[in-house]
């Protein structure tokens, strides 16, 4: 039985399927690299699979239980997700902001539990952010803010972590840094599903590959064996190269085919 | 003792003092120990009608509308993450105020002594509906929205006060229209206490969603919060207090703009926690326009309670202005 | 010659000089002003105008009579018009409505009929001061709105001729405005309080403030409605002499 999956997944948007009859299982400790053209769907397959948007056609599942029967507050202690350059709208410090986290675990009213306080300190400190802690969210740079927004992710423990694009905007070293992260963190069992453009840090750090064409997925598996030159020119009709595997993989765009 | 906490206690200690000042201002002078005793006093003496029938309901009246106003701007502000918004900003009052005074001059209160803020409920609701519905695009969107159901409900309330059979409406539109606390009695208390509190109550419990909504609409969601029901709660709630501030007090500017501004630096900005510390300010805001209005006169003629609230709040609505561009998105 | 009114308080004069076919119009509001249920009825029977320049062509006047306050077009209409205008001040005093009525006569041509309804207003306040009470009853007049009239004021003349005393208008006690506070600590305190304004009658803002529970306390039994004394007509001995018999009976309660 797989962690989480889609079946027959179809979207409609104005009479136009923005994800047209998408099936796919995903396990626990996989860290899969969504990747497409741009408008191929790659967000609205991602909000499907966080559950926050009801597909027009098909289902989203987690443990086998359809996503819709998911108690709002239950599905958000099981899945983080982190939407495209996250902000903060007010000057939160940052061990505020990491505590939203656990929005879904706290009561109406009183504060954070002993527990909570001690999982809120090992999500700063897992994501660097111990000296920023009382910094307000809004004068953190870029890969600070990205940082922060990932402790915030995790530190209500999810089992599936959601991620789109999390390295927009984010400059070689914090890409880096954050593609790190998410390994490390699939590595540990979670299962992270993130939207990512840049293929030669999806061929490095990610185990998996789901690839969507105009809405349907053309291509799903585990990256050595899926992220293929034909695949790229099916995906992004510009002629690529795909070289070595692992940590020293890379993806080199050439031309388009029709020059 | 934390900021929020201290902040939350020299905010209660101003709004006692503030009371205390506020029973012995007004337009007869009344000593300490006159006002001490008036409540021990005769039925009839002098002292007691003034401090027990005039200024406590006076005064209950601007401690509630001030909370219920300084409540709903840090609501509205969480809510909509918008350092302008304000019941008044956003038309709410002006509607409130309208159903009211369509309560009030067309002699439905003397059928339903409710009627003025059951209507004044209702035009809260329109008003906000129209606002938050037309008003989506961002601040400017929503400012400018509220600008256009202000003026609109500013019409009708011209209409209706120039079709109800009482002559004197044009004159005392302004009340509405700038709020007033003159002549109030322990009826008009008890009139819309239920309401204000029952708003209040509402508002409070959403003190978790706004907190959430600090990091936009979708995090909110994956958050477990249910944005629609989150929605209609602050309209409920804010429909609830402005509406019954609204019926006896009339459209009072500003002081639900300006006091979640002044508790968010004491409290780390965090929405939730906004939300009482702001009610008190509220409360101790009004309270001292309030004093103001009965202390400062021209020519022995009162000056109304929404100058100073004006005079207050819009130097710091200047000042907002100034500094949003460097502040928003 | 007919005669077009362009305020609440010459329509009351015109109407009261005047017959029935003189009179090309009266303003709208003649009849909800009307000094005495006879003239609201002979109201009821003339052309209703809105002060406007406009009508002013319709009615084709050959005098207008406009308050100080008439717009500047309906003047200008009025020239363009060839209508004389004559401008009518206010009249709060019975001296000026001597002069006011007089004024209003003489340009109607009813000079006659004006000196009567003076003769006999003269008359009734002769009558009324000759059988004035030993014990002046004192008053004040408050409606809600928290304007009190003074002494420059209608309510004022009326109150006195029918023998009572405006508080409001003692040397030193003049007060343009009264909330309810100062209203309850007045020394000393009227006999009466007095609700002049047809609008303390009408849903509002100054029906709530009249309501208001600690009035019921502190002026329990000693608050009388009167009429709104809006407009100085020669009529306003006769309202004096009502007062006198409403402040009697009041008293006597």
């Amino acid at each position: 039985m797989s962690l989480l999956a889609v079946d027959g997944v179809t979207v409609l948007r104005g009479g136009r399927a923005i994800v047209e009859d998408a099936s796919a299982n995903f396990e626990r400790g996989a860290f899969v690299a969504v990747i497409g053209a741009n408008g191929a769907g790659k967000s609205t397959l991602l909000s499907v699979l966080a559950g926050l948007l009801r597909p027009d056609q098909g289902e989203a599942r987690l443990d086998d239980r359809p996503m819709a029967d998911f108690d709002r507050r239950a599905l958000a202690r099981r899945r983080a997700y982190l939407p495209q350059n996250p902000r903060c709208e007010w000057p939160l410090p940052v061990e505020r902001l990491v505590g939203l986290g656990l929005t879904a675990s706290l009561p109406a009213f009183g504060d954070f539990s002993p527990a909570m306080r001690a999982r809120i300190d090992r999500a700063i400190h897992d994501c660097d952010l111990d000296s920023h802690r009382l910094q307000p969210a809004t004068t953190l740079s870029g890969g600070e803010l990205a940082r922060a927004m990932l402790a915030r992710a995790l530190v209500s423990d999810p089992e599936v972590l959601i991620a789109d694009e999390p390295m927009a905007g984010l400059d070689p070293r914090h890409a880096l840094d954050t593609m790190q992260r998410l390994r490390t963190l699939a590595r540990s069992g979670v299962l992270v599903i993130a939207a990512v453009h840049d293929l030669t840090l999806a061929a490095r750090y990610c185990s998996h590959i789901l690839a969507l064409r105009q809405g349907r997925i053309a291509a799903h598996g585990p990256m050595a064996q899926t992220l293929t030159s034909g695949l790229m020119r099916d995906i992004f009709e510009v002629e690529a190269m795909v070289q070595g595997q692992g940590d020293a993989a890379r993806v080199d765009f050439t031309a388009s085919p029709q020059g | 003792m934390t900021r929020a906490a201290a902040i939350t206690l020299i905010a209660a200690l101003g709004l006692l003092l503030l009371a205390a000042a506020s029973l012995a201002a007004g337009s007869v002078w009344l000593t300490p120990s006159q006002i001490l005793h008036a409540f021990a006093a005769d039925k009839t003496d002098l002292a007691r009608l003034i401090v027990v029938e005039l200024r406590l309901p006076r005064l209950v009246l601007a401690m509630l509308i001030g909370a219920a106003l300084g409540l709903c701007g840090a609501v509205l502000q969480g809510l909509l993450r918008n350092p302008l918004a304000d019941p008044a900003l956003l038309g709410i009052s002006s509607g409130a105020a309208l159903g009211a005074v369509i309560a009030i001059y067309f002699g439905l209160t003397a059928q339903f002594a409710y009627a003025a803020p059951v209507l004044g409920l209702v035009g809260a609701l329109g008003a906000a509906g129209l606002t938050f519905l037309f008003g989506r695009g961002g601040t400017l969107s929503l400012i400018l929205a509220g600008a256009a159901v202000s003026s609109l409900a500013g019409a009708g309330l011209s209409l209706a006060l120039n079709l109800a059979p009482n002559a004197s409406g044009a004159y005392e539109i302004m009340t509405w229209l700038m709020g007033s606390l003159t002549d109030r009695s322990w009826d008009h208390v008890i009139l819309a206490a239920p309401f204000m509190v029952a708003g209040a109550a509402i508002l409070l419990t959403t003190g978790r969603s706004l907190d959430a909504l600090s990091l936009g609409e979708t995090q909110a969601e994956s958050l477990g919060i249910d944005l629609n029901r989150l929605r209609l709660l602050v309209l409920i709630g804010v429909s609830l207090c402005v509406g019954a501030a609204s019926a006896v007090a009339g459209a009072i500017g500003f002081v639900g703009l300006v006091s979640p501004h002044l508790v968010r630096p004491f409290v780390g900005h965090q929405p939730s926690r906004t939300l009482l510390p702001s009610a008190l300010f509220g409360a101790a805001l009004l309270t001292a326009a309030d004093i103001g209005s009965h202390l400062l006169r021209y020519n022995g003629v009162e000056i109304k309670l929404g100058v100073f609230t004006a005079l207050l709040g819009a130097p710091f609505f200047f000042w907002l202005v100034v500094r949003l561009p460097r502040t928003a998105p | 010659m007919r005669v077009m009114s362009m305020n609440a308080c010459t329509d009351q004069l015109v109407l009261l000089l005047l017959p029935l076919e003189r009179i090309a119009s009266v303003t709208y509001l003649a009849e909800r002003s009307a000094v005495t249920p006879q003239l609201a009825a002979k109201a009821r029977g003339v052309r209703v105008n809105h002060g406007l320049a406009e009508e002013m062509l319709a009615d084709r006047p050959d005098l207008v009579i406009a308050g100080r306050f008439t717009t500047p077009a309906a003047r200008r209409m009025a020239q363009a018009a060839g209508a004389p205008l004559l401008i009518v001040d206010s009249a709060d005093t019975f001296d000026a409505i001597r002069a006011t009525t007089r004024q209003v006569a003489a340009a109607a041509g009813e000079t006659e009929r004006g000196e009567a309804l003076l003769q006999r207003m003269d008359a009734t306040l002769a009558a009324l001061k000759a059988s004035a009470p030993q014990r002046r009853v004192t008053a004040i007049a408050w409606d809600g709105s928290g304007r009190v009239p003074g002494r420059a004021s209608l309510f004022n003349e009326i109150l006195e001729a029918a023998g009572g005393v405006n508080l409001a208008a003692r040397p030193g006690q003049f007060q343009s405005s009264l909330d309810l506070e100062q209203l309850l600590a007045l020394t000393p305190q009227p006999q009466l309080l007095l609700y002049g304004s047809p609008d303390a009658a009408q849903p509002g803002l100054a029906l709530e403030a009249v309501r208001h529970p600690v009035l019921e306390h502190a002026y329990a039994g000693r608050r009388l409605a009167v009429p709104e004394y809006a407009c100085g007509t020669p009529e306003a001995a006769n309202q004096a002499l009502a007062l006198r018999r409403q402040l009697q009976s009041a008293a006597a309660r």
